[in-house]
């Protein structure tokens, strides 16, 4: 069979000549390989090469595929560094020995900032957003109250989340409601009482907006930042029957936008690692993110002497007494087991 | 031979076996503390995920046998018969291979949701609903999806099928209706290629399941298997374990497959073929051939195109009536944006690459999955062609991770991982099984003796495949082409968790988008790249029609 | 001289599964020669021919082609590197080249330049009278047109061996004696060595300088067409090349190369090939050729017309006799279905072999 042998070596040529010609992208081993699933992390990575000439390769997926495949290169990890919301999973690495400790120099934290930010260093805080922000069409509901209001006849059929399964930001939230209901069988109690009421679960944020827009629900329980976008859009270009408004119901768990650095990665990738995390904890990057105007940009700083985006201001403050921060170590470990219940009974 | 092998080791059979392994052994690639165990099969042993992979299998087999009985009535209407409508059918093909699962579910959850099109019409139908969000909705709509799929290999074989076969079903006394049973007869390589394929599509579609199964509870093994990829943590032996029961069915599915055709000789492509005569309908059957000609391509084709429109053209339907208006907003947006531009590009020079290697290898597979000898060879390839294409994507990808990022390979200096290279070899092996497949029926027609007759006559193989193989499967192989092409441009669970940093492949940035509650312009993104694949099919079949000589083109040509 | 192969095959296996194709065959052609092998469906003619042709390998024994082993354990020349040439049963004509071009491509090997070959090509259309159709394609074509370019691709390139498999099963009889005929003579014309393989008598003795009888894998006998005719060495090769009829009796009396032997109460002389004992139990194979309706013979039988067949230049008889039936009693003249007559038998062209014990 000569001719299959030189038709695929002839055809593969082609392939690796192309494939090559396509994508002389730089090697890993001389730029910081970032996995980032917020959208400002390719201006601030730009900044930093400009800063320090250390080049950077953003892998830019949302927070599901990029933990998948982070877990795949466990035997040999790529990653130098990691950025995304929700402090789980960075307690879940922690407590797998997989993160290199580090505290960035120079970095003046204001009282929450202090409160997020791991004694240890295992990852850096640069801000925060809020699980949840309750959006709701106003046109069609009344502003819900409280969780229990969300049980009602009111809300009956109304209600959408997003899967904490598919969703990042949304274990959060579900272990806020453990951390506030007492337990974790008070908090399936308040779901299923929800599910009762006509819950829908969708996979995340973004399904569950559309959900909220196409009037399949009317009360979507979603990151703040998503809240906010939805009524900023709907503001910029009204539609009649559709007025998107955003409440904080008490409590609601602040979710912080965290960045670790891998344990196992080479010297250069811990390095320039660690040369990124000084820089995101400047109010440079903050200024970055910021000015980014992406969804990901409605978040609140944690650096001293530095404004949130104007149009995050309906965000309860931390001495509004509406928010709560809860220990990421203690919830890490629960979130397989409590994310299985959720796909089995919820979703 | 050993080299074509040691291609498909390395891009297909590596990454399955190394993923499926997990499930065993989770110590061998860090994926937990056992090197033998089998608690991965325990837990997927759970009622919700034996019950999600059940429904899977009921989806597929549903779906496989819709699919491919309405294909074969298409294919017979467009071949066989003088209906105006063919010629329409033969456009929206691709059109129809293109659209994307999310957006056919997209335009009939618009039309029946709540606060959709035919409840602000006044009507509510909240049972269709139900069924739409249920199994008889994700059943239809994968049934439409899996129509072109089948529709493709059965029309290839029909083409080279003469129509003597049915007309000494005639002159026997046979009706038409005998004749067209003799027909499904003949073609039942192809019919079961077509089932085959639909069946793997089906089981492994995502979109759909993605789309309607989670709101209407009803799981589906797919679906499942993303949300344990995607949940954190993740837990790769138990999707590996399900993956290992969702294999089992496709075994299920190539038992039938060679049961049905054991010992039977399809080949009845030759020299002696003759074009066809097509049919002249009766005027009442040319009405009811358009009629169902156009009532199909309005479910398959204008629902998705409604639900685009809806969602990129629209802002507010669903929502009310009253004060939405159509513009193009989204489309002038997305088409100045650096966004769409330079991932399309990526994307359609990807898709270009994997489409051509894909095609030349299928060539290949497809020739050794008819050929005669029946070795453990053929069997082995067979298998893992239907496995690549029954794992979700996601998998396969998370199997190229296991596969290329071992230290071992990298230590010897083999850094694939994170190139281009490795992005287009992934969608080479995950495009090959089905081009393989729809190459197989023609392949099977195809008779020995012609190229037995260039070898007697002084042409060596090579000469032998580029002078009489290849010009005689030149249009299937062509619509191959295209049909992975089209594939590949919109790929998006191997795109995402391989591309190489700072090259987003196309679909990875429409899921951005979409995620990015950008629905108008994740959306106008989507309609571009379908717009620019059909140019691209067009152009493709255009030069055929202007280069390829007038012998390649006359083969299964009717006579009008 | 003879520009053809000279084929040798020695001991030739090939086995499916459990069944054995070829058992250990071996034939020698000379070159030029025009070499029939004459055998039921499944005797393994076609897998010879395919052998020969390199399309098929054996499993063990040897093929020479001019003294160059072709094919033997891993050695197995590619088919183009053989210089032969084959006409199929099935024609395998290029659906997608003209006539013209699906001659042209056989001659592709000789390198020839343009004109030369057109002509080449040309010359061979019209040696099989196709010169006007050269620009159809395959399906525009009739059967018997499309065997005929099927002919003109294989002698094109003057081969040196000229293979034929079966080559006019598919035609109608008036068609078939044509293309036999010019078959016949081209192949002699180009001085090629010829492999034919029928399970066709009548085709087999028109066309073979020498005639192979094969059956179940091995040559029964290989011998001149008269020879195989007129002395068969086994019952299957007599029985394979035509016979009115069986008979079954005992040997009464035996003498070096005939016999008589007793059908109840009638006596037939008939000869045999192998040896026989008195009181042997025997079946006579009778030609055609044997029988007549001439009433002078003392050898033979009263026999009922059971029907006639007007063939052109006389009539075909069967009739029925006390010990059997007979086919094919050729007559000039008509004789009546249901009337009585004496059937007299050739002694010469009647053989008895040992009746088969089961």
């Amino acid at each position: 069979m000569k001719i299959s042998r030189t038709l695929t070596l002839g055809s593969l040529a082609i392939a690796m000549i192309l494939g090559g010609s396509v994508a002389p992208s730089a090697h890993a081993a001389d730029a910081l390989q970032l996995y980032a699933a917020l959208d400002y992390s390719t201006d601030v990575a730009t900044a930093f090469t400009a800063k320090t000439g250390i080049p950077v390769n953003v892998t830019a997926l949302s927070t599901g595929p990029l933990l998948a495949k982070i877990t795949a290169e466990k035997n040999n990890p790529q990653w130098g560094a990691y950025w995304a919301d929700g402090a789980e999973p960075c307690a879940a690495f922690d407590l797998d020995k997989q993160l290199l400790h580090y505290k960035p120099k120079g970095a003046h934290l204001n009282a929450i900032g202090q409160k997020l930010a791991p004694k240890s260093g295992a990852y850096q805080v640069p801000g925060f957003t809020e699980m949840v922000g309750v959006v709701y069409n106003s046109s069609k509901v009344r502003k819900p109250t409280s969780w229990d209001d969300l049980a009602s006849a009111d809300f009956k059929n109304q209600v959408g989340m997003n899967n904490p399964s598919v969703s990042g930001p949304t274990y959060p939230f579900i272990a806020g409601l453990m951390e506030q209901l007492g337990s974790e069988a008070a908090m399936k109690t308040y779901l299923l009482k929800l599910k009762d009421n006509g819950l829908r679960a969708f996979d995340k944020n973004s399904k569950t907006l559309a959900a909220l827009n196409t009037g399949v629900i009317n009360v979507g329980l979603v990151q703040s930042s998503a809240a906010i976008t939805e009524v900023v859009n709907y503001k910029a270009k009204p539609v009649a029957g559709l007025t998107p408004a955003v409440t904080y119901l008490a409590k609601t768990t602040v979710l912080p936008s965290c960045l670790a650095i891998d344990g196992k990665a080479s010297a250069f990738q811990q390095d320039a690692a660690k040369k990124f995390a000084d820089f995101v904890m400047t109010s440079e990057a903050v200024k970055i993110m910021i000015k980014s105007n992406t969804g990901d940009s409605l978040f609140w700083p944690t650096l001293l002497g530095n404004n949130p985006a104007a149009a995050t201001t309906t965000m309860p403050s931390f001495t509004s007494g509406l928010i709560q921060v809860v220990d990421p170590y203690k919830y890490a470990p629960l979130q397989g087991a409590v994310q299985d219940w959720f796909t089995k009974n919820i979703a | 031979m050993t080299i074509f092998w040691m291609v498909i080791v390395s891009i297909l059979v590596l990454p399955i076996i190394l993923f499926l392994a997990v499930a065993f052994s989770p110590k061998l690639l860090d994926q937990g503390p056992e090197w033998f165990t089998f608690n991965s099969f325990k837990a997927a042993a759970d009622p919700y995920f034996v019950r999600s992979i059940w429904h899977s299998f009921v989806m597929g087999v549903v779906s496989s046998i819709l699919a491919t009985a309405i294909a074969l009535g298409v294919a017979w209407i467009v071949l066989r018969t003088n209906s105006a409508a063919r010629k329409v059918w033969n456009l929206a093909i691709f059109a129809l291979l293109l659209a994307p699962s999310y957006l056919i579910a997209l335009g009939w959850e618009r039309i029946f949701e709540r606060a959709g099109v035919l409840n602000i019409a006044g009507i509510d139908l909240p049972f269709v609903r139900d069924l739409l969000y249920g199994p008889v909705g994700i059943a239809m709509i994968l049934t439409f999806k899996g129509i072109p799929f089948a529709y493709l290999v059965i029309s290839n074989a029909m083409r080279g099928l003469g129509e003597e076969f049915e007309q000494a079903v005639r002159v026997h006394g046979g009706s038409r209706i005998a004749a067209f049973k003799m027909m499904a007869t003949l073609l039942l390589p192809a019919l079961w290629s077509g089932i085959a394929i639909v069946f793997a599509e089906s089981i492994s579609d995502f979109g759909v399941a993605s789309q309607l199964s989670s709101p209407g509870r009803y799981s589906v093994a797919t679906f499942t298997l993303y949300k344990s990829v995607m949940s954190i943590p993740v837990s790769f032996p138990l999707c590996a374990a399900i993956s290992i029961i969702l294999l089992m069915l496709i075994v299920v599915a190539l038992l039938a497959q060679s049961r049905a055709l054991r010992g039977r000789s399809f080949r009845v492509l030759s020299g002696r073929t003759r074009p066809i005569t097509r049919q002249k309908l009766s005027p009442l059957g040319s009405i009811a051939s358009n009629v169902t000609i156009y009532v199909l391509l309005i479910l398959t084709l204008g629902v998705p195109v409604f639900g685009a429109i809806s969602a990129s053209m629209i802002q507010g339907l669903g929502t009310v009536i009253s004060n939405y208006q159509i513009n193009f907003d989204n489309y002038i947006r997305v088409i100045k944006s650096p966004l769409l531009r330079t991932p399309l590009l990526f994307s359609a020079e990807a898709a270009l690459m994997t489409a051509t290697v894909a095609v030349i290898l299928a060539a290949i597979s497809s020739r050794m999955l008819v050929s005669t000898k029946n070795g453990p060879g053929k069997k082995f390839l067979d298998f893992f062609l239907l496995a690549a294409v029954g794992l979700p994507g996601i998998v396969f990808a998370i199997g190229y991770i296991f596969a290329y990022n071992l230290p071992l390979a990298q230590k010897y200096g083999f850094h694939l991982y994170g190139t281009v290279a490795l992005l287009v070899l992934a969608y080479i092996a995950t495009a090959l099984p089905s081009t393989t497949r729809s190459l197989v029926g023609n392949m099977n027609q195809f008779q020995e003796s012609l190229s037995e007759a260039c070898r007697v006559h002084g042409s060596n193989g090579i000469k032998t495949w580029l002078t009489v193989v290849l010009p005689l499967i030149s249009r299937p192989l062509l619509a191959a082409w295209c049909l992975t092409y089209c594939g590949t441009l919109l790929e998006l669970p191997v795109s995402q968790i391989l591309y190489p940093p700072g090259h987003a492949p196309l679909a990875v940035g429409i899921d951005h988008a979409l995620g990015n509650y950008d629905f108008g312009g994740g959306t106008a993104m989507e309609v571009f790249a379908i717009i620019s694949a059909l140019i691209v099919v067009a152009i493709a079949f255009g030069l055929y029609e202007k280069l390829a000589p007038l012998g390649w083109k006359q083969l299964g040509r009717a006579r009008s | 001289m003879s520009n053809g192969h000279l084929v040798k095959i020695k001991g030739a296996r090939k086995n499916y599964g459990s069944l054995a194709a070829l058992d250990g065959l071996s034939l020698t052609i000379e070159p030029g020669q025009f070499m029939v092998l004459l055998g039921p469906s499944g005797s393994g003619k076609s897998t010879l021919i395919r052998s020969l042709a390199g399309i098929e390998k054996i499993d063990s024994g040897s093929i020479f082609l001019d003294n160059q082993e072709v094919n033997r354990g891993p050695i197995n020349v590619a088919p183009e590197k053989r210089n032969l040439a084959m006409v199929f049963q099935d024609y395998a004509l290029w659906p997608h080249l003209s006539a013209f071009e699906n001659v042209e491509y056989a001659l592709q090997r000789r390198k020839l330049g343009k004109d030369a070959s057109r002509k080449r090509v040309e010359t061979a259309l019209e040696r099989v009278g196709l010169s006007t159709k050269g620009r159809n394609y395959p399906h525009e074509l009739s059967g018997g047109e499309q065997q005929r370019v099927a002919l003109a691709r294989a002698i094109v390139a003057d081969p040196a061996l000229l293979l034929f498999d079966e080559p006019l099963s598919n035609l109608d009889a008036d068609l078939r004696e044509r293309l036999r005929i010019e078959i016949s003579t081209l192949t002699r014309e180009i001085g090629a060595t010829a492999l034919y393989i029928t399970h066709d008598q009548s085709e087999a003795f028109a066309l073979a300088d020498k005639i192979g009888v094969i059956n179940h894998g091995k040559l029964e006998q290989v011998d001149l067409p008269e020879e195989i005719y007129e002395r068969p060495t086994n019952r299957f090769v007599a029985n394979f090349t035509g016979i009115a009829g069986t008979f079954t009796g005992k040997v009464k009396r035996v003498s070096k190369t005939s016999c008589v032997v007793s059908l109840g109460e009638d006596q037939l002389k008939v000869r045999h090939t192998v040896g026989l004992e008195v009181g042997q139990g025997v079946d006579i194979l009778i030609r055609p050729a044997a029988t007549s309706f001439n009433r002078d013979s003392t050898n033979s039988l009263a026999a009922t017309i059971t029907d006639v067949a007007y063939r052109g230049r006389g009539y075909e008889h069967a009739i029925a006799t006390k010990y059997g039936s007979l086919t094919g009693v050729f007559d000039t003249v008509s004789h009546p279905r249901g009337g009585r007559i004496s059937v007299s038998i050739d002694p010469d062209r009647c053989i008895a072999f040992p009746t088969e014990t089961k």
